[in-house]
């Protein structure tokens, strides 16, 4: 199955780790889900998926986990949500136009 | 900053809010989302053509429509979920195939295979307001698998379209 950033952060609980390691320190998986009310292994699976879309490395030391955050591997939502608000500016600017001109037209009707 | 503020500001990255005023009345603004021929006017990009192949403009229902000029066409789905005349439409759009499977963005591996996009829509007297909120969202293995098995159809012949789509999202970029 292709992972993604955008399956990422399709979910609430691995937006919020996300966040949480956004903070740029390294987190154990024990500490990660000290955080959040729902169950070690419901985070350990989010962790997983998070770890598939590459955006975040997870070494072994010892008998921890340590996950730390891959903020550039983000890069691609910011892109898109630039070029999502341009495509919807220019699509306003002709709607705007198009409901301006129907308007015209009625008053020269009426 | 503390963890709540965090989260927010990540809850914000990935989500488009945009508002706008115009100069027509509520149901007017309405019109122009719910028939065929007002859409084809203002949905797709100014230098290309669109056509709205077909639209069952109901919750559950859809919109199929092609843009395009002259190098070729490319096929975009909007699958409506909501539809509470005249304030409130929720729809998904991704672009398609010509037999509406869902496919990525032919020119972009980090645009979303779908966009959720909720519109608001308010009433200002003779003017009205549209809020936008628009967020990318994943779709099912199912459908990737879909996607895998048409991606090479779609894409023949293509090229110079899809590449034309690309500089246009460039240029609005820029």
């Amino acid at each position: 199955m292709r992972r993604d950033v955008f399956q990422a952060i399709a979910d609430p609980t691995r937006r919020d780790i996300i966040t949480l390691l956004a903070s740029g320190d390294a987190m154990n998986l024990n500490s990660i889900a000290d955080q959040f009310d729902i169950s070690r292994p419901a985070i350990s699976k989010h962790i997983k998926i998070l770890e598939e879309c590459n955006l975040i490395d997870i070494q072994q030391e010892g008998r921890e986990r340590i996950c730390e955050l891959k903020p550039e591997e983000l890069e691609p939502v910011s892109d898109w949500v630039e070029k999502n608000r341009k495509l919807w500016d220019s699509r306003l600017d002709r709607l705007e136009n198009y409901l301006n001109e129907l308007q015209t037209k009625n008053e020269k009707n009426d | 900053m503390n963890f709540k503020l965090r989260m927010k500001k990540m809850t914000n990255t990935n989500q488009l809010i945009i508002t706008r005023e115009f100069e027509a009345p509520v149901e007017l603004l309405w019109e122009v989302h719910s028939k065929p021929e007002h859409i084809e006017r203002w949905f797709g990009p100014a230098e290309m053509y669109t056509n709205v192949l077909d639209m069952d403009f109901r919750p559950g229902g859809s919109l199929f429509y092609s843009i395009g000029n002259e190098q070729g066409k490319m096929f975009g789905l909007v699958k409506y979920t909501e539809i509470q005349q005249p304030s409130k439409m929720i729809y998904i759009n991704s672009f398609a195939d010509e037999n509406r499977n869902i496919i990525r963005h032919p020119m972009s591996d980090t645009w979303p295979l779908e966009v959720h996009n909720t519109l608001v829509f308010e009433a200002l007297g003779n003017k009205s307001k549209l809020i936008v909120t628009s967020v990318p969202i994943k779709a099912s293995e199912e459908e990737i698998d879909t996607y895998r098995n048409s991606h090479g159809m779609v894409e023949q012949g293509m090229g110079g379209m899809f590449k034309q789509l690309d500089d246009y999202l460039e240029t609005v970029t820029s």
